[in-house]
């Protein structure tokens, strides 16, 4: 049910001016400029990629059933929300998504906190235990961050409980969204449960139920701070400042959808400086939208000429394919591979 | 250090199983071995106990990501810190990690693929080498029940000075053993073979009607203990038999491959913890499932080869006690697994579709990308394709496809013989000489003398508040 009121509930912020796929874009995270500038336009940054992995023949079978069961409905092409919609709506209050600075990666501190609470867990029992997480990174992390604090001290051991519990208290959220959340986790001689599990047993389906666990995920890192083991356990998660104050300035302005032209004339700045910033966007943004500017086939062939040169000399690359601009072979080279 | 002190000292058994001695012995004298071991008979042991007495690196080559990972994680939990996996599923990040520290580890497990590129290569021919050990050895023949046409370029990639080969598997025949040594460029190898008979295990061919097989399924299960776990063709199929199964009251789940790789940890640890007791899965379930009182397997078809029905068995019973494994099947079973079988295959219009992106200048690996092929197929087509010419690479698949088929009645064979154990044995080339009392359906069985009745485990409905869960699970006040 949470699921289906959070859709209605954003179709009523777009006030009948989309169509029926545009809360799949926000769920998903596309960085189109339409969906971006949606983002903006609606004030829609709390769900913005917060299912990344959402199929389309998931999400359909959630529209279909609001369409069969007339909460919403379609005119011109644009998702209007009924009477019965709006009713459906009036209590509901999505709290505690901030999609905007996560976008998925709220699931590597999940994965952080899992093997971490297993550990301590584990702990007075055994230190042979098959660890939940087996992602390297994670791996290393977290040893990292238990040494650090001499985790078989049973003063640490108090001091993370308690201030995991006293945090989830403090958050905002119903009770069922942490019951989710703390069920996921695992122990000793205690394994968390699937989402199917937790689906029978709470009587709600999937995505609602993933839909709550992330509001919870997203909410327990923005809060962690007056709690230093768990707000330590949130390095480099929430992507904040990842640009340079300028470059941040054009970004805001690319992605509300403006044209490259239209910044550099608003912001009185050379076309080239513009172009400078779209390459440091390419370069901290793994989404950076490249193939708006550069064609897959374009950015192949640059990065096979790229690598058969052994360079990243413009000219060079440029001489073997003149078709493509230097702007177009900047941004290539600049982006992340895929 | 003695053998049996290194054994116990590392980990912790006090002696050591069939066959293990003979075999590690041998590739301690430095010759190139053979091992073939039933599942569940600690193959793994055969490489990790000369880790701790040869000088240099144990590269471990290895098909299976999952497998990979597993085998890493059990050494971890022996207490070995040198140890690491490179495939290319690895983050940049873990890649590079590994990287720095190549020479260091005392185990190094590598993906076929990994193993071809330029750069291990180099890097494999400067460093000090242990042991090089050949896991799933049988992948490398295209008699193998699991073909990894990578799997041929293992030889070219080694050193021409190396260490010995350690080739190991749980079933091969004797056409799949000579391709091993073949292809590995094997000089003189030590062959061990260990028998494949697993007299704890009770073997059940029954024939009933398609309509029938749930209800005897679900009877059977809440009739004779668990834990145990139901073989099926589809993820659809797991989900139903799960969900009549928990109507019946059975502590039970379903897994299959389609499922997130959090949830499928989750439910790999519930059953190896004793908090469920029966798993209704696809074939994707089982490796890297260490647990040892697995007392019945139950199968819904026909499996495709005598092989993956041996290993898929071969999960009961680990602890030597008796373990009942029922398969059902109806007529049509045979050409239902046919079916599922070559469906992996490549056909003649892939051939051309291969040919035509070719042509056309596209990378061929999007003919995956593009649905046009699953990953299996074109894994198979890629490799003959550069191998021999298109009409070849037709009579090629149907070659293949014809073998498929042969397997496929293989199994059907054995399970409606005058001794499922007998012929199971008969397939690898050995002969019965001692059947046990209830050897299997076609001797005659009594299944109450094989298995304690089913008992009706607390499954509890209810969810603890988010409180009591935590503090369950971190109880430090």
């Amino acid at each position: 049910m949470f699921a289906t009121k959070l859709i209605v509930s954003i179709f009523a912020r777009y006030n009948n001016q989309r169509g029926p796929s545009a809360v799949y874009h926000l769920f998903k995270g596309k960085k189109s400029g339409q969906t971006i500038q949606d983002v903006g336009l609606f004030q829609l940054y709390p769900f913005f990629s917060i299912t990344p992995k959402l199929t389309k023949a998931q999400y359909d079978t959630y529209i279909e059933k609001l369409f069969a069961e007339q909460f919403i409905l379609l005119t011109d092409e644009n998702v209007v929300v009924t009477e019965k919609g709006h009713q459906l709506i009036e209590d509901f209050r999505p709290e505690g998504f901030d999609g905007w600075h996560y976008r998925g990666r709220e699931h590597a501190f999940f994965k952080r906190l899992a093997l971490v609470v297993q550990t301590l867990s584990n702990a007075p029992q055994t230190m042979r235990f098959l660890p939940i997480e087996q992602d390297g990174a994670t791996q290393r992390f977290v040893k990292q961050y238990l040494r650090h604090y001499d985790f078989q001290q049973p003063a640490f051991q108090q001091q993370f409980t308690t201030q995991l519990r006293t945090l989830l208290e403090r958050l905002q959220l119903d009770e069922r969204s942490k019951q989710i959340l703390v069920y996921r986790l695992s122990g000793y001689e205690q394994s968390g449960y699937t989402w199917h599990q937790l689906e029978q047993l709470l009587k709600e389906d999937v995505l609602s139920l993933q839909l709550r666990y992330i509001s919870c995920l997203h909410s327990l890192i923005n809060e962690a701070q007056h709690y230093p083991l768990i707000a330590d356990l949130t390095q480099h998660i929430r992507i904040d400042q990842l640009l340079t104050q300028s470059t941040q300035k054009t970004a805001t302005l690319f992605y509300k959808g403006y044209s490259l032209e239209q910044i550099a004339q608003f912001r009185q700045l050379k076309i080239s400086t513009i172009e400078d910033h779209l390459a440091e966007m390419a370069m901290n943004d793994a989404q950076f939208p490249l193939t708006q500017f550069v064609s897959i086939d374009d950015t192949a062939a640059i990065r096979t000429q790229a690598q058969t040169l052994q360079t990243t000399k413009l000219r060079a690359i440029k001489e073997q394919l003149p078709h493509v601009s230097y702007f177009q072979i900047r941004l290539v080279l600049a982006a992340k591979g895929e | 250090m003695e053998l049996q002190q290194i054994l116990h000292e590392r980990f912790g058994y006090t002696a050591f199983r069939e066959g293990q001695q003979d075999i590690i012995e041998a590739v301690l004298a430095g010759r190139d071995t053979v091992a073939l071991l039933p599942t569940g008979m600690g193959k793994s042991l055969c490489y990790q106990l000369p880790g701790y007495v040869v000088e240099g690196t144990i590269v471990v080559i290895s098909p299976l990501l999952s497998l990979m990972q597993d085998q890493v994680e059990q050494l971890k939990q022996f207490g070995e810190k040198r140890v690491a996996a490179l495939n290319s599923f690895l983050s940049p990040d873990d890649k590079q990690f590994v990287w720095q520290h190549f020479e260091d580890y005392r185990f190094l497990f590598l993906s076929p693929e990994m193993l071809a590129s330029q750069a291990v290569k180099g890097r494999l021919q400067q460093m000090k080498l242990g042991l090089i050990v050949v896991d799933e050895a049988h992948c490398i023949s295209q008699w193998g029940y699991d073909f990894r046409p990578d799997y041929l370029q293992i030889a070219d990639a080694l050193p021409a000075a190396r260490p010995p080969i350690l080739a190991l598997s749980a079933t091969a025949t004797a056409r799949i053993i000579s391709d091993i040594e073949h292809y590995l460029a094997m000089k003189q190898p030590a062959t061990f073979i260990h028998s494949v008979d697993r007299p704890n295990l009770h073997y059940e061919a029954l024939e009933i009607e398609p309509f029938e097989k749930a209800a005897a399924i679900i009877k059977q299960v809440t009739t004779f203990e668990g834990p145990g776990i139901i073989y099926t063709q589809s993820r659809k199929k797991t989900m139903e038999y799960a969900s009549m199964l928990q109507q019946a009251g059975v502590r039970a789940t379903f897994y299959h491959g389609g499922m997130e790789q959090q949830d499928r940890m989750l439910v790999q640890r519930q059953f190896m913890h004793g908090e469920l007791d029966w798993i209704c899965a696809t074939n994707a379930f089982g490796m890297g499932i260490h647990k040892n009182n697995i007392r019945q397997i139950i199968h819904d078809h026909l499996p495709q080869t005598v092989s993956s029905y041996m290993q898929e068995v071969g999960r009961a019973g680990r602890d030597g006690l008796p373990a009942l494994v029922t398969l059902y099947y109806d007529a049509r079973d045979a050409a239902r697994t046919v079916e599922v079988a070559t469906l992996d295959l490549p056909t003649d219009v892939h051939i051309s579709r291969y040919m035509a992106y070719a042509d056309a200048g596209k990378t061929r690996a999007q003919l995956v990308a593009n649905g046009e092929m699953t990953d299996t197929a074109f894994r198979v087509l890629d490799y003959w394709m550069r191998q021999l010419a298109p009409s070849e690479v037709s009579q090629k698949i149907q070659e293949l496809a014809a073998d498929k088929q042969q397997q496929v009645s293989a199994v059907a064979k054995i399970v409606t013989s005058t001794c499922i154990r007998a012929q199971l044995l008969a397939y690898f080339d050995e002969q019965l000489l001692e059947k046990p009392q209830n050897c299997c359906s076609a001797c005659g069985i009594e299944r109450h003398a094989i298995l304690a009745p089913y008992t009706d485990k607390n499954n509890s409905k209810d969810l603890l508040n988010w409180q009591q869960r935590l503090n369950q699970l971190l109880p430090f006040n």
